[in-house]
């Protein structure tokens, strides 16, 4: 018999090795009502985690803004510019508007996206290691939150998915994690592809056809394909590339929610399907 | 009772690592101060102490933040366990030593990661997995020349006083 296994801690730390990465095998992929052990400790922590993490935010507000004002005035000028702009775009969208209804009440069309329900909800943490762009926000099964429902910033543009959920606080995956994907579509050409993180807080949509006239500065939202809402707005193409070895292009997106100073998230409740 | 402060502590700097420490991000890569508190605790009370610290941390992160329950933590068991084990050998006060141990312990933890991750058949970017592996080490042992004298202090504080029972 080898020396080692006369050790009884060796054993011990093997055994709790073995039972690790069963418990590895099994949490895997979320989508699951976490056990109430876990959601204990997530209820007992994230009031003071909210705490940190808005003192967090509160500090580097205040530095930003100073770093702004010097850019302040150009910036109102710009902004006016482009309000009279607006404004005349606007009318021009009415137009657009009242014979869009028009049309769609013919085709008796449903507008997905003004049927959708959300649940306003704050950040207090984020994953600590330098792997994962998880989150986690501050409601529950008691607010209605189920697995596999989209997250989305203040504005509406996608943000992630809720994967574990405890009795007050949920995790979320954030889009450019390199675990998601999402089915996403080109607004202009109405390509359909998979939108995955790739790490270094960009995103990449795969499997796009080849004979596609995608190209930079296309907004790509979710499609209706998956069971997200569609329209969410995901981000900006801003590079096109051929995918080696594949008769498929792919492209680098900009995602439009701003990651590093997220604070604010809304959940839609009224999802398609959502696990259970 | 007083190795409660022990525990208060790591919970503590989970806290501030999940809300405060992405503003100290260096090349986007923040450091991993569990890791460095778990090493040195290891390095200077052996092993059944490296087991135990390592599972209250790892687990609490896990459960906190992560997808897989246990991915966190079997690379710290295995990172604090091996500490524990060479401890025996080094000279323990020395914030040399100290700075080795987590060097060398970062870049295994992180490749023990790396090795969970593509087990889960994580598509993963070998530039940025270099990027995250070198410079947290360096930041983790950068902190850890600063910090190690601190723990010392505060680990003799804990070891002083005999008390009945020790968690």
């Amino acid at each position: 018999m080898p020396r080692f296994l006369k050790n009884k801690q060796f054993i011990f730390v093997i055994l709790i090795a073995v039972a690790l990465i069963s418990a590895m095998a099994y949490t895997y992929g979320g989508g699951r009502n976490i056990t109430p052990i876990e959601s204990a400790i997530g209820s007992i922590l994230s009031p003071v985690e909210k705490v940190f993490y808005s003192i967090g935010n509160n500090v580097s507000n205040f530095f930003s803004s100073i770093r702004e004002i010097g850019t302040l005035r150009a910036k109102n000028a710009a902004l006016e510019k482009e309000i009279i702009k607006l404004n005349k775009n606007d009318i021009m969208l009415q137009e657009y508007i009242n014979e869009n209804n028009r049309l769609r009440d013919i085709l008796n069309f449903k507008d997905n996206n003004k049927n959708i329900t959300t649940q306003p909800a704050n950040i207090v943490s984020k994953n600590p290691g330098n792997w994962f762009n998880t989150f986690n926000i501050d409601v529950g099964s008691d607010d209605g939150i189920k697995p596999k429902m989209a997250v989305l910033d203040e504005k509406g543009n996608m943000v992630g998915i809720v994967t574990d959920v405890g009795k007050n606080w949920s995790k979320v995956l954030s889009i450019i994690d390199v675990d998601s994907s999402v089915s996403a579509i080109d607004v202009r050409t109405r390509d359909n592809g998979i939108i995955r993180g790739d790490s270094n807080g960009n995103l990449t949509m795969i499997y796009i056809p080849i004979d596609s006239k995608i190209s930079k500065g296309d907004i790509i939202t979710t499609s209706d394909m998956s069971m997200f809402p569609r329209g969410l707005i995901i981000g900006k193409v801003e590079k096109v590339e051929k995918d080696e070895g594949s008769l498929l292009k792919q492209a680098i997106i900009k995602p439009e929610a701003d990651f590093e100073r997220l604070e604010f998230v809304q959940v839609v409740t009224n999802m398609k399907t959502t696990g259970d | 009772m007083r190795s409660i402060y022990k525990y208060l502590l790591i919970i503590f700097v989970i806290i501030l690592q999940a809300t405060l420490f992405r503003y100290i991000a260096i090349l986007g890569v923040k450091p991993d101060a569990l890791l460095i508190l778990v090493i040195a605790f290891s390095l200077l009370n052996g092993t059944r102490e490296s087991i135990i610290l390592s599972l209250f941390g790892g687990i609490l992160v896990d459960v906190l933040f992560n997808n897989a329950i246990g991915f966190v933590t079997i690379s710290l068991l295995s990172v604090a366990y091996l500490t524990g084990l060479l401890s025996k050998n080094v000279f323990k006060e020395s914030t040399f030593v100290a700075f080795v141990f987590v060097f060398l312990g970062t870049i295994l933890y992180n490749l023990i990661m790396i090795f969970s991750m593509l087990l889960m058949k994580y598509d993963i970017n070998p530039s940025y997995l270099f990027n995250v592996i070198i410079v947290q080490s360096v930041y983790n042992s950068f902190i850890t020349i600063f910090a190690y004298r601190y723990i010392v202090m505060f680990n003799s504080y804990i070891n002083t006083k005999k008390f009945f029972f020790k968690i």
